[in-house]
């Protein structure tokens, strides 16, 4: 047996985007076992229940993440919601499935993006964060942000959005596929992305199952999860299929993703044409009381939002659990074996949102 | 070969193409109606009722009504417009355009004259029992019984009212004066 030694690998790291340490213990230059710590970048969101009332806590929620900040801010309101027995007009949950789609576009094109600059493929990356940018401008022009929206609130939406709009977007779109059809061949069909991505980090669907793994990081090892299928918002009247790999490996992840996007873009544009006319909010009075538990599928997976209230305005207890938090457990296991230049396209393949975990 | 070069042709067609980026700042930024970038408050409409400032979630806007000022931390804004949504007089509202950056975190403040009522007494009346004195919860009135003189401090006055309601000659009344 060779010498052990252990070197640590972030929470500052040219290749990581995202504030996570990982101690590495290395035989020669392979990793037999990674040991992470996380708390760098705690916020104490959770504990704001106290000083923030049930209303101004849809912009702290929302604050949790700057890539599924929508997504955070609808899981958050749709518990919400179903703790006070609000029903949000269709209009408003047409328009949440649509945001929330549109974050899915943006944060796979990201990660996309970043996963290109990882494994050295610069060219790419521009490529695919210069699409993300136009839909980041689609969003900046229907919410009036570009990452953190602010158009949630209890019981239904801030802001309609004309029809006009929405068909330019569904126009703008379409360019988008065609544009994301071009990278997308590249990442599955390149000879070197192939070489790079074939074959590493893999896990398997046991594995997947036994540690919890959720998102494209579960359905790229076959793990048949997607909780748009429980039918929450205007889901429940949208067609669309789950996309799974069987490889488990990065090329899986990536696979799943890339399709992920099609999907989402299909989803939009059923969204448009299907959306009713009408409102896009109630009138909520009184405050809540009840607990409440909603699941919701992010870009990165499973999130989950409890919310416990006491009949005042303030909160008595909210949590979130973010899809990262379940991910680091089975994103650790496919490090052994891992050759320490490696790590870090391990780690960027489960597309890591620290932040978001640490809340 | 084909699959090689397959990312070539968007490379090279990238070749002759103008930069995706605008050149900021000589071509100024174009914002969307709806870009959510600072607020502005019409405060001629304002009427200092404070909701903004109990409603905003970082607490960034202050509002005192004794002094008459409305005052905005730019810096803690977090451009969320929920004192936009909650002005009952619609006087807030949020706009393009994002506030310029500073070495300082600057207020922005605004101000008006407020009339405001203070308690004046009449001296024909007034038998200086000194209870308004005693009453008062800022001593802001100072009565002398022996020389006979009752003052008012203006500046520590908060016009709640209690002198006139206790004083037992009712020689004290609420009279409109401007800061």
């Amino acid at each position: 047996m060779s010498k052990q030694s252990v070197i640590p690998f972030g929470p500052q790291h040219p290749v990581l985007p995202e504030p996570i340490h990982l101690d590495l213990v290395l035989e020669d230059e392979t990793v037999v076992e990674a040991v992470p710590s996380i708390g760098f970048v705690h916020r104490g969101l959770e504990e704001l229940v106290r000083k923030k009332d049930f209303n101004e806590l849809v912009y702290v929620v929302e604050r949790t993440c700057g890539i599924c900040s929508f997504m955070h801010g609808m899981g958050y309101c749709e518990s919400m919601e179903r703790i006070m027995n609000v029903t949000v007009p269709r209009r408003a949950a047409y328009l949440r499935t649509m945001w929330a789609e549109m974050s899915r576009v943006h944060s796979h094109l990201l990660w996309l993006g970043l996963y290109a600059d990882a494994f050295g493929y610069e060219n790419l990356f521009y490529q695919c964060w210069r699409i993300r940018e136009k839909v980041l401008d689609m969003f900046e022009a229907s919410t009036g942000g570009r990452c953190i929206f602010s158009v949630n609130k209890i019981g239904g939406l801030l802001k309609d959005v004309p029809d006009d709009m929405l068909k330019g977007f569904k126009i703008s779109f379409e360019d988008i596929r065609k544009e994301v059809k071009v990278i997308a061949d590249t990442f599955l069909q390149d000879l070197t992305v192939n070489k790079r991505l074939r074959g590493v980090a893999i896990l398997t669907k046991e594995q997947a199952l036994e540690m919890g793994a959720v998102g494209p990081f579960a359905r790229g090892s076959g793990v048949e999860i997607d909780l748009r299928e429980t039918g929450y918002s205007a889901y429940d009247e949208l067609e669309f299929k789950m996309c799974t790999e069987k490889d488990g490996d990065a090329y899986a992840r990536t696979k799943v993703r890339i399709d992920e996007i099609f999907v989402a873009l299909d989803l939009i544009n059923q969204c448009i044409d299907k959306i009713p006319a009408g409102e896009v909010a109630v009138v909520v009075k009184g405050n809540p009381s009840g607990e409440y538990l909603m699941r919701l599928e992010q870009p990165r997976g499973e999130g989950t939002y409890y919310l416990k209230a006491n009949g005042t305005r303030y909160l008595d207890r909210l949590r979130l659990r973010t899809p990262t938090f379940a991910n680091i457990q089975p994103m650790v296991s496919i490090l052994k074996g891992a050759q320490v230049s490696d790590v870090a396209l391990y780690v960027l393949s489960i597309d890591p949102c620290i932040s978001c975990t640490e809340r | 070969m084909a699959k090689i070069m397959k990312f070539a042709k968007t490379a090279i067609k990238n070749l002759f193409l103008p930069p995706v980026t605008t050149s900021y700042p000589e071509k100024p930024a174009e914002y969307g109606e709806r870009t959510r970038g600072h607020i502005e408050i019409d405060f001629e409409l304002c009427t200092l009722c404070g909701l903004c400032s109990k409603m905003c979630p970082p607490r960034a806007i202050e509002v005192d009504k004794r002094s008459g000022n409305w005052s905005i931390n730019n810096f803690d804004c977090i451009q969320c417009g929920y004192c936009a949504e909650k002005c009952v007089k619609k006087c807030l509202k949020i706009v393009p355009g994002y506030t310029a950056p500073d070495y300082e975190k600057k207020v922005t403040s605004f101000h008006k004259e407020v009339e405001k009522k203070y308690p004046v007494y009449d001296p024909g009346v007034c038998v200086y029992c000194t209870l308004c004195d005693k009453k008062c919860p800022v001593q802001a009135i100072r009565v002398d019984r022996a020389a006979k003189t009752w003052e008012l401090d203006i500046n520590k006055c908060i016009s709640c009212g209690l002198c006139e309601r206790n004083c037992p000659k009712k020689c004290i009344k609420f009279e409109t004066k401007t800061i």
